[in-house]
């Protein structure tokens, strides 16, 4: 490699990395409490565990469990109810003043799937694990915090890539996974850095990559808003609207016969944004870890409890879809998001490591660590940075 | 000890450009982490079981490799 196509991707790699590291170790720092969220909830007394009772108990009717949980919350009406693949005897109803009320305004009431008795009223807008949520997604700031930390992933993607590319010039005359004891602190870092970067390299750029597709979630979900609901319900407008919405167990019906093999992940109550003002929207996910994540939206009319139309999602809803597991761990038991924390504690060691190498090398000159004789290894395998390399390029060319 | 040969090896410098055995010698271990990584994540999305055990078992190998280098004498 030319020594100045060198020194081009080594600015690259030095300044891409500067401006993102403190918001990726803060990413890497808060990402790994949400990796175990489930658990920690569960240990700080967050949420209430349905009763056990005998496999095969009868799941109650999904109108009277709505009804418990309005009238747990006078007033209020149902935007949405949630089924949670890992919560399968409970039902998470979200709950605001009225259906076009922003997401801040949801409360959340979770209700017995098998008894339709509320279980509990979670806050879900406070503690550990939401403040880690907020630093990790928004810092918030809402849709431009999150556009903020997806442009901080891309310099962090940025990054990698600069890496991989100054990778090669460094390891010409070393072994891969050298570590140089014998040497300066600073050079053995340095190995470290290139050594564990190297080896998670694809594991961080893939969820560099499906978090910063993450951060476009709100635009995506616009856009099918605004293409593909739109095209659905267009039959609908301009008619008078709904009275009361009808059942809320004969709309997922309907929506499941239309669909065998599938099950509801959520339903939009009518008039809400992920629904017309004449439809329960039923979200259905399939049976395996990929189809489960890939929602297929099934409008059935509010009125009728009849199929209006269903379609599965177009190549950007896909993508959010996808993205989501990729970046998140949590499609493959315990043992995955163990392997998660460590690797995302093996990010933050290059983060921090390569934080120490500039400010190392800023602190002493490069030309301070050179010498070696014939036989030694060449002055760039012992110097801290690719401008060092960079350097002995020069000299040769 | 040191990994053996990690003083390097000094080349002539008409050697620096010399086909694909150098880029093999530094990229086969890096490729090979790379790829199986990319198959640990990808499995586990296609099924259970069998294929939640093949992604543990894969996407270990990253980590059990930095473990091997970094505390090798």
């Amino acid at each position: 490699m030319r020594a100045r196509t060198i020194r081009v991707w080594s600015r690259i790699h030095t300044w891409t990395s500067l401006v993102c590291t403190v918001f990726l170790l803060l990413l890497c720092l808060t990402g790994l409490p949400l990796l175990f969220h489930h658990e920690i909830n569960h240990l700080l007394g967050h949420g209430v565990e349905p009763p056990a009772m005998p496999a095969g108990t009868p799941r109650a009717d999904l109108d009277r469990m709505a009804a418990a949980a309005a009238a747990r919350r006078p007033g209020e009406v149902v935007q949405y109810v949630i089924w949670d693949p890992e919560e399968p005897d409970s039902l998470y109803f979200s709950m605001a003043p009225t259906v076009a009320s922003p997401p801040t305004e949801i409360r959340g009431v979770v209700v017995d799937a098998r008894t339709a008795l509320v279980l509990d009223e979670p806050r879900d807008q406070e503690g550990f694990v939401w403040l880690m949520l907020r630093l990790h997604t928004d810092l918030f700031a809402g849709l431009p915090g999150k556009l903020f930390m997806g442009a901080m992933g891309l310099l962090f993607v940025l990054a990698i890539v600069s890496g991989v590319v100054l990778y090669a010039p460094f390891m010409r005359r070393l072994d891969f996974g050298t570590v140089r004891r014998d040497r300066s602190r600073r050079v053995r870092w340095l190995d470290l850095h290139n050594l564990i970067g190297v080896a998670t390299l694809c594991w961080a750029l893939v969820v560099g990559a499906t978090g910063v597709i993450n951060t476009w979630a709100d635009l995506i979900i616009r856009l099918w808003q605004r293409d593909e609901l739109a095209e659905m319900v267009a039959p609908y407008r301009g008619l008078p609207p709904l009275e009361r919405p009808g059942s809320l167990e004969r709309a997922v019906a309907a929506a499941q016969a239309a669909a065998p093999g599938m099950k509801p992940a959520f339903v939009a109550f009518p008039g809400t944004a992920f629904s017309s003002g004449h439809h329960h929207a039923v979200f259905l996910r399939g049976a395996t870890p990929l189809t489960s994540r890939l929602l297929t939206p099934a409008l059935v009319d509010a009125q009728t409890g009849r199929l209006t139309e269903m379609r599965s999602l177009p190549w950007y809803g896909v993508m959010l879809f996808v993205s989501q597991p990729l970046h998140f761990g949590d499609y493959g038991g315990t043992p995955l998001r163990v392997i998660w924390a460590l690797l995302d504690v093996a990010t933050i060691v290059v983060l921090g490591s390569g934080l120490y190498l500039w400010v190392a090398r800023r602190r002493r000159p490069m030309g301070m660590a050179g010498g070696g004789g014939q036989g030694e290894p060449p002055r760039g395998a012992r110097q801290p940075e690719a401008g060092a390399v960079e350097d002995r390029e020069a000299g040769r060319v | 000890m040191t990994a053996p040969g990690a003083a390097g090896r000094p080349r002539r410098a008409g050697q620096r450009h010399g086909g694909g055995g150098e880029a093999r010698r530094v990229w086969l271990a890096p490729a090979t982490l790379a790829l199986l990584s990319l198959v640990g994540l990808v499995s586990a999305l296609l099924g259970d079981e069998v294929w939640d055990v093949l992604s543990w078992g894969a996407l270990s190998v990253p980590l059990a490799t930095i473990t091997w280098y970094a505390l090798k004498r």
